[in-house]
């Protein structure tokens, strides 16, 4: 049930990130819903289901994307798994502590990905810290409503 | 739950470990290789400079054993190579102290004026101190009974049985054997005889007469055997005798006991003068 539900929350992702891009520019600069996959599936479930999403949906992101393919894995992992972490030690509760949440995993994610650019001795970090910060908020509003309506949909059912 | 935390901690690192392979696998450095090939490198580099110098280390005394072995069998080649050169020097020698020796017999050979036939030494007296020789040459070489032989430096003694192919030489230090001789400083006669040994015995000789260490002694001819003037050998030493006659030893002109060729003359009961010329 948990990987069905990451498959299609993946799927999910990787249609809107890409269809919905081509008619709405934002969502290709500003969110990543891979990272909110594999962030949120740590945060709401176990490290293990975190890492395993953000592997998942990494890997989908990389080979679309037409990069490295890895690379995005690599980075995602490590944010599901460092979520499941936080979620596991951390009350992150409320539209402003998912915000952050999501922020800061968005930030992460980019470090790690800088960092392994600069072990891979070419850049995967594109956009300045405008950018970044562009994309950690829009992450963190869009991680928070989709918790949130996560939260609602829980508790009808 | 701990083992459950190791457990993802696991499956977190193999995740991990599994994307760097796949982005290493597709990446290359400035430095020319993946980072795959790089990292892999990294981490066996020490590795492989630790094998490598124990292998060296090993191959090292390895080769020294492998040397040592090969230094041993070529030690051994070597000296056996040393071995066979060493008998092929003596042969070598052996040749050229023959020649040597040939080419004396030659010398000797044009100084005598007698048709004589050179015969070669095949065995010799089995006794202890030998007075006899036998030589390759016999009646088909036209070798008689009697006939004198001379060797390098002088007279050796007389042929005393012919056979076929082979004659029986004895030798002057037969106790047989007596020579007619002629000391040549004074021209006093006496006759040589065998002692059965090394030396001879100059016999009557009259104490009166003159005689010195280290005058010649040759054949006097009077024998009918020998031809005169034919070296016998030197006065070693003299005294008078208990009678009338003087103790003389005479010292043989051949090497009796060392004789390899010889040569066999006729007989000939002639006096002829070859003093001067074995002088």
């Amino acid at each position: 049930m948990k990987a069905l539900a990451v498959a299609l929350a993946i799927a999910g992702a990787f249609l809107i990130q890409t269809l919905g891009g081509r008619y709405f520019w934002p969502i290709q600069s500003y969110l990543d819903l891979f990272l909110l996959t594999a962030a949120g599936f740590g945060l709401i479930q176990e490290r293990q289901v975190g890492m395993f999403a953000g592997a998942a949906a990494g890997l989908v992101q990389d080979a679309f994307s037409g990069g490295l393919l890895g690379l995005n894995g690599a980075s995602k992992t490590t944010v599901g798994y460092l979520a499941g972490i936080a979620g596991h030690r951390l009350v992150v509760r409320g539209w402003v502590g998912r915000f952050v949440f999501f922020a800061v995993a968005t930030a992460a994610d980019v470090i790690i990905l800088a960092a392994i650019g600069q072990v891979l001795e070419r850049p995967t970090v594109v956009g300045g810290a405008a950018d970044l910060l562009y994309l950690c908020a829009g992450n963190g509003v869009l991680g928070a409503l989709t918790l949130g309506a996560v939260d609602r949909f829980t508790v009808s059912h | 739950m701990t083992i459950r935390r190791r457990g993802s901690h696991v499956v977190f690192a193999a995740l991990m470990v599994g994307h760097g392979l796949l982005i290493s696998s597709q990446v290359t450095t400035s430095r020319g290789h993946s980072a795959l090939q790089g990292s892999i490198l990294a981490i066996l580099a020490p590795l492989q400079r630790g094998s490598e110098a124990v292998v060296s280390a090993v191959g090292s005394v390895w080769y020294g054993y492998v040397d040592l072995r090969a230094v041993r069998e070529e030690n051994r080649q070597l000296r056996e190579k040393a071995t066979r050169l060493e008998q092929a020097l003596w042969m070598e020698r052996e040749v050229v102290a023959r020649y040597d020796r040939l080419s004396g017999v030659l010398q000797l050979a044009e100084s005598i004026p007698f048709e004589s036939v050179v015969a070669e030494v095949i065995g010799v007296d089995a006794t202890s101190w030998f007075r006899t020789l036998t030589v390759n040459r016999g009646l088909d070489r036209g070798v008689d009974l009697n006939a004198p032989v001379v060797g390098p430096g002088g007279l050796v003694g007389r042929v005393t049985a012919v056979g076929p192919h082979v004659a029986q030489v004895q030798l002057l230090s037969d106790r047989d054997c007596s020579v007619g001789s002629l000391l040549v400083r004074t021209r006093t006669r006496g006759i040589v005889s065998g002692k059965g040994g090394a030396e001879l015995e100059l016999k009557y000789v009259s104490n009166l007469e003159d005689v010195a260490v280290g005058d010649l002694v040759v054949t006097s001819g009077i024998d009918g055997i020998y031809p005169k003037g034919i070296a016998i050998g030197r006065v070693t030493s003299v005294k008078n005798g208990p009678r009338l006659f003087k103790v003389i030893a005479v010292e043989p002109a051949a090497s009796l006991n060392r004789l390899e060729e010889v040569f066999i003359l006729q007989p000939v009961g002639s006096n002829l003068e070859l003093t001067k010329k074995v002088e």
